[in-house]
C-alpha cells in the first residue's frame, strides 16, 4: 500500500526510529530527527527513491512553503517515494560523528547514501557549508567528481542556485526555476542501474537542467499559469510546533515593482496570479486538511493583488476561529481598517520598507515608496490606536553618501514627530519604532549585479552614523552583522573558484553561516586564503557590462540587455 | 454553550515519544480540528479548543494511557470519535478509550494522585558494590528472587523514612526479577505530590551503588490514578 497513512492503519506498520532511542536522548529536540508527523508518505513500493534535503534545521525547512510542494507533488508519483532530511543540530552532528552514524531519512531511517537521487533546496547562500556536511555525514565523497555510479545523484534547486557556480563543484545537476514545471518528469527519467552520465545527458536538454560537467545554457523552468500549476493535496504538519505553523496560500509569483536591488522581483517574473476563486478554496482546503487556526497569504507583495480589496473582503470570511495575516502590506486606509478587522481590536506593529532613508536614493533603487507616504500611512495608524512601527531599510547601496544615511535616521525622527504632532486624544500612548538595517548585498540576475559590496569597515560606519544621528529615545535601531553581509556577497556573485573557499570552510568547520552564534567570520577568511581568493576583495569586485559574468550562461527571467539599462538608469539618478 | 465532556485515554510511543508536551497541546488541537470534531473554543484573542490533559509527560516517555478531556459541541458516538481522531494524530499517538463524563466532574489533573511506570533501567558498575538494599543485578536462584522482592519493599520503606525529598512520593517497587535493572513502580503524580520516575531510577542506582545511564534508561507510563 502507498500513501500518506494516518491513525490506524499506519500504527499497523512497523516503523522505524531514524536512530535508537539512546542516541536521540542525547540532543536537544530530538523530535526534530525522528519524522512520524501527520502527513508523512509510507510507501512499499516504488522506483525511484527522492531525499529531499533542507540544509538548516527541522523547523526552519518545515516552514519553507516550497517542502509542501515538492513533498506532495513527487508522492502522488507512484514510482517516486520522496523523504527528508534536515541539516543535523550541532549536538546531533557530534553524536553522529562520535558514534560513526550516517545521517538518515526521517520517514524510514535509511541512511541517505542509500538513496537514487538526493535534492538540496538552497534558499539562500550561508547553508552552503550546510549541504558539504549533509553529504560528509550521507558517507558520500564532496566532489561531484569523486562519486562513482555507486554513489546517489545530486542535485539542487532554490532561488540561490540562479548562480550554481559556487556549488557546481559538489552538485550532479541544478534544477534552476520553479519545481512545478518540470521536476516530476525529471525524477521519472530516473531508472534503476542507469550510469549518472547516461542519466545527466538524458536531461540536460530539458528547460531548467544545468550539468556544470557540460557546462550548458539554461533557461529558468516557469510555470505558465498558477491557476492551473500543482497545488498539494497533502500537508505535513510538524511535530515541532512554532509560531510559523499556519497555511499558506500564494496569491501571485513574481512581482510589480521594480527594485533594483531585489533578487527575487527579478528571477520570479513574470507576474502570475492566482485567482480570487482558487485562493479562498485552497485557504478553506489547506485549513481542514492541517488543522492550523491561521492563514498567510504568500507574494512578494501582498497589496500588488490586483483585486486585493476584494480578496481582503473574501478572506476575512474564511473561516471560524480563524486568523488571518497579510505581511507586506502597504499602509493606507483600507490596509488599517482590514487589519483592525483581522486583529479583533489586538493592535500589532506595522511595517514599512523604504528600503532607503533619502527620496533621492530610493528612486536610484527604485523603491517606490514616498515620505508622504509613510508619514500619512503612519498618522492614519496611530489615528487607529497603533503605537508600534516597524521600518526596514538597507545600509550600503551603490550611490549612497552620507546624507543619504542621516536621512535614515531622520525619517525614523519624522516618523516619531508625526506621533506627537497628533492630538494627544487622538493617538494611544507608548511610540516604539523599530528601524532595522540590513547591509545592501549585490545580488545575480538584478540591476545592481554590476557594482561592488562596501567594505565592512565602511557599514560599520555608517551603522555609527545613523545610530548617532537618533535623538528619540522612542527609536531603536538594530542592523545586520557586516561581516556575515559581506559573506554573503562574496559566495552570491562567486565564480567556479569558490567551491574550493566553500570546501575549505567546511573543512575548518563552518556550519549554519546564517547563525549568529555559529557563524565565525575568520574560518571564512582563511578558507578563501587556502583557496587563493581573497574574501573582501570578492565581495568589493565590480563587473563591466562587457565582462562575462558566471552566471551569464543562466536565463533567469531578466535580459542583461535589461538589467544594463536599469542600472544605467539608476546611475543617471545618481548624478541628478 | 451545550457541549458534552470526554475523556479520551490515548497511547504515545514510538516516534510520538520525542515529541514535548506543550507540543503535544498543539498536536491534539490540531488532530480534533482536522478530525472534523467541533470542540468547544477558549475565548479570546487567540481562540482555540480546550483541551485538558491529567498529566504532562518528559520527553522520550512512551505512555500506556495517558488522559486527556475535551469538551465538544455536541453528543457524538464514543466509538466514532475514536475513529476519527486516530485518523488525524502523527504517528505514534493512539485513542484507545473514550467516555463521555459529566461535565461537572473535576478535571483529570485535579483528581490525579498516582502513575505507575516501568522502567528499563541501564546502569554502569563503579567500584564496589553495596550490598544493601535493592540489586540490580540477576540473581541465579529463586531464593534471591525472592530477596529482591523484599529488597523492593525495603527501599520503599528506606525511601519514605528518609528525610530526602523523594519521601512519601513512592507506594510501591517491584523487581523484575529476572531481567536486571526492570522495575515497575508507583509514584506520586499530579497537583498533590509528584516523582518523577526518572529521579526515582537515579534513588534506586544510589542505593545500589551503581551509574544511571540516562539516556538509555526506558520509561513508560503504564497507568494513571484519579481519586474519586
Amino acid at each position: 500500500m502507498n500513501g500518506p497513512f494516518h491513525g490506524s492503519a499506519r500504527e499497523a506498520r512497523k516503523i522505524t526510529l531514524s536512530y535508537p532511542h539512546e542516541i536521540l536522548m542525547r540532543v536537544q529536540k530530538p523530535a526534530r530527527y525522528t519524522g512520524g508527523e501527520f502527513g508523512s508518505f509510507y510507501k512499499d513500493s516504488y522506483n525511484t527513491r527522492f531525499c529531499l534535503c533542507f540544509p538548516d534545521v527541522y523547523e526552519i525547512g518545515m516552514s519553507w512553503s516550497g517542502m509542501d510542494i515538492l513533498y506532495s507533488m513527487l508522492n502522488e508519483e507512484s514510482g517516486i517515494y520522496c523523504e527528508r532530511a534536515f541539516a543535523p543540530w550541532t549536538d546531533m552532528e557530534a553524536v553522529l560523528r562520535e558514534r560513526q552514524l550516517p545521517l538518515t531519512s526521517l520517514e524510514t531511517g535509511t541512511p541517505l547514501a542509500d538513496f537514487d537521487i538526493i535534492g538540496f533546496s538552497l534558499n539562500h547562500e550561508l547553508v552552503y557549508t550546510n549541504v558539504l556536511n549533509i553529504l560528509d555525514l550521507a558517507g558520500l565523497p564532496l566532489l561531484a567528481a569523486e562519486r562513482g555510479d555507486d554513489c546517489p545523484i545530486i542535485c539542487a534547486g532554490g532561488p540561490s542556485v540562479c548562480n550554481p557556480a559556487p556549488m557546481a563543484d559538489f552538485i550532479d545537476f541544478f534544477f534552476i526555476g520553479e519545481a512545478e514545471a518540470g521536476f516530476t518528469d525529471i525524477m521519472k527519467k530516473y531508472q534503476k542501474g542507469i550510469k549518472k552520465d547516461d542519466f545527466l545527458r538524458s536531461i540536460c536538454d530539458i528547460q531548467g537542467i544545468y550539468v556544470p560537467k557540460f557546462n550548458n545554457s539554461v533557461k529558468k523552468a516557469c510555470v505558465a499559469d498558477l491557476n492551473t500549476a500543482f497545488l498539494p493535496k497533502s500537508f505535513l504538519v510538524p511535530n515541532l510546533v512554532s509560531t510559523q505553523d499556519r497555511a499558506a496560500v500564494e496569491i501571485f509569483r513574481g512581482c510589480k515593482r521594480g527594485c533594483r536591488f531585489c533578487q527575487a522581483g527579478n528571477i520570479y517574473k513574470p507576474v502570475r496570479e492566482r485567482s480570487i476563486d482558487t485562493i479562498e478554496s485552497y485557504a478553506k482546503y489547506c485549513l481542514e486538511k492541517t488543522g492550523y487556526d491561521e492563514v498567510t497569504l504568500l507574494s512578494l507583495s501582498t497589496a500588488d493583488y490586483s483585486r486585493f480589496p476584494e480578496l481582503a473582503e473574501r478572506m476575512l470570511s474564511v473561516g471560524d476561529n480563524i486568523s488571518l495575516s497579510l505581511p507586506s502590506l502597504r499602509v493606507d486606509a483600507f490596509a488599517l481598517n482590514v487589519m483592525r478587522r483581522i486583529s479583533g481590536g489586538r493592535k500589532s506593529g506595522l511595517t514599512f520598507a523604504p528600503e532607503a532613508g533619502s527620496q533621492r536614493l530610493r528612486d536610484i533603487i527604485g523603491k517606490n515608496l514616498t515620505e508622504d507616504e509613510i508619514i500619512e500611512g503612519c498618522r492614519l495608524a496611530y489615528r487607529g490606536g497603533w503605537t508600534r512601527i516597524k521600518l526596514y531599510a538597507m545600509l550600503g547601496l551603490p550611490f549612497e553618501t552620507d546624507e543619504d544615511v542621516v536621512a535614515l535616521a531622520e525619517l525614523a525622527e519624522k516618523v516619531a514627530n508625526a506621533f506627537f504632532r497628533l492630538p494627544k486624544d487622538e493617538r494611544g500612548h507608548g511610540l516604539q519604532i523599530n528601524l532595522s538595517a540590513s547591509c545592501f548585498v549585490p545580488k545575480p540576475h538584478t540591476p545592481f549585479q554590476f557594482v561592488p559590496q562596501v567594505t565592512q569597515d565602511e557599514l560599520r560606519r555608517k551603522q555609527q552614523l545613523v545610530k548617532r544621528s537618533i535623538r528619540s529615545k522612542q527609536i531603536k535601531f538594530s542592523y545586520h552583522s557586516a561581516d556575515g553581509s559581506v559573506l554573503e556577497g562574496a559566495l552570491a556573485r562567486g565564480g567556479t573558484e569558490t567551491g574550493r573557499a566553500i570546501l575549505a570552510a567546511f573543512k575548518r568547520g563552518a556550519r549554519f553561516d546564517s547563525w549568529s552564534e555559529l557563524f565565525n567570520y575568520g574560518i571564512w577568511q582563511e578558507a578563501y586564503e587556502e583557496a587563493g581568493l581573497d574574501l573582501e576583495a570578492q565581495a568589493l569586485k565590480s563587473f563591466e557590462y562587457t565582462d562575462i559574468l558566471p552566471w551569464d550562461n543562466i536565463f533567469a527571467g531578466a535580459d542583461k540587455t535589461l538589467l544594463i539599462r536599469e542600472m544605467e538608469k539608476a546611475r543617471e539618478l545618481s548624478q541628478i | 454553550m451545550n457541549f458534552h465532556r470526554y475523556r479520551l485515554t490515548y497511547a504515545k510511543h514510538n516516534k510520538a515519544r520525542y515529541i514535548g508536551h506543550l507540543d503535544l497541546q498543539t498536536i491534539f488541537q490540531r488532530a480534533v480540528s482536522r478530525a472534523g470534531i467541533r470542540a468547544r473554543y477558549s475565548e479570546g484573542f487567540n481562540p482555540h479548543p480546550i483541551l485538558s490533559f491529567a498529566a504532562p509527560l518528559s520527553v522520550g516517555m512512551s505512555a500506556l494511557a495517558d488522559i486527556v478531556d475535551v469538551d465538544i459541541v455536541e453528543q457524538l458516538n464514543c466509538a466514532d470519535i475514536i475513529e476519527r481522531i486516530n485518523q488525524a494524530l502523527p504517528a505514534g499517538l493512539n485513542v484507545h478509550k473514550c467516555e463521555e463524563i459529566a461535565i461537572s466532574s473535576k478535571s483529570a489533573a485535579a483528581r490525579l494522585r498516582k502513575a505507575r511506570y516501568s522502567m528499563e533501567i541501564k546502569y554502569e558498575m563503579k567500584g564496589a558494590k553495596d550490598m544493601g538494599a535493592l540489586s540490580l543485578e540477576p540473581k541465579d536462584s529463586c531464593a534471591s528472587q525472592a530477596s529482591q522482592a523484599l529488597y523492593a519493599a525495603q527501599a520503599v520503606e528506606l525511601f519514605n523514612k528518609s528525610k530526602s525529598e523523594i519521601s512519601g512520593l513512592v507506594y510501591e517497587i517491584h523487581a523484575d526479577g529476572e531481567t536486571p535493572g526492570k522495575i515497575t513502580a508507583i509514584v506520586a503524580c499530579g497537583g498533590f505530590g509528584n516523582l518523577k520516575p526518572s529521579r526515582l531510577a537515579e534513588e534506586l542506582c544510589g542505593l545500589t551503588n551503581v551509574t544511571l545511564c540516562p539516556f538509555s534508561t526506558e520509561y513508560t507510563r503504564e497507568e494513571l490514578e484519579l481519586a474519586e
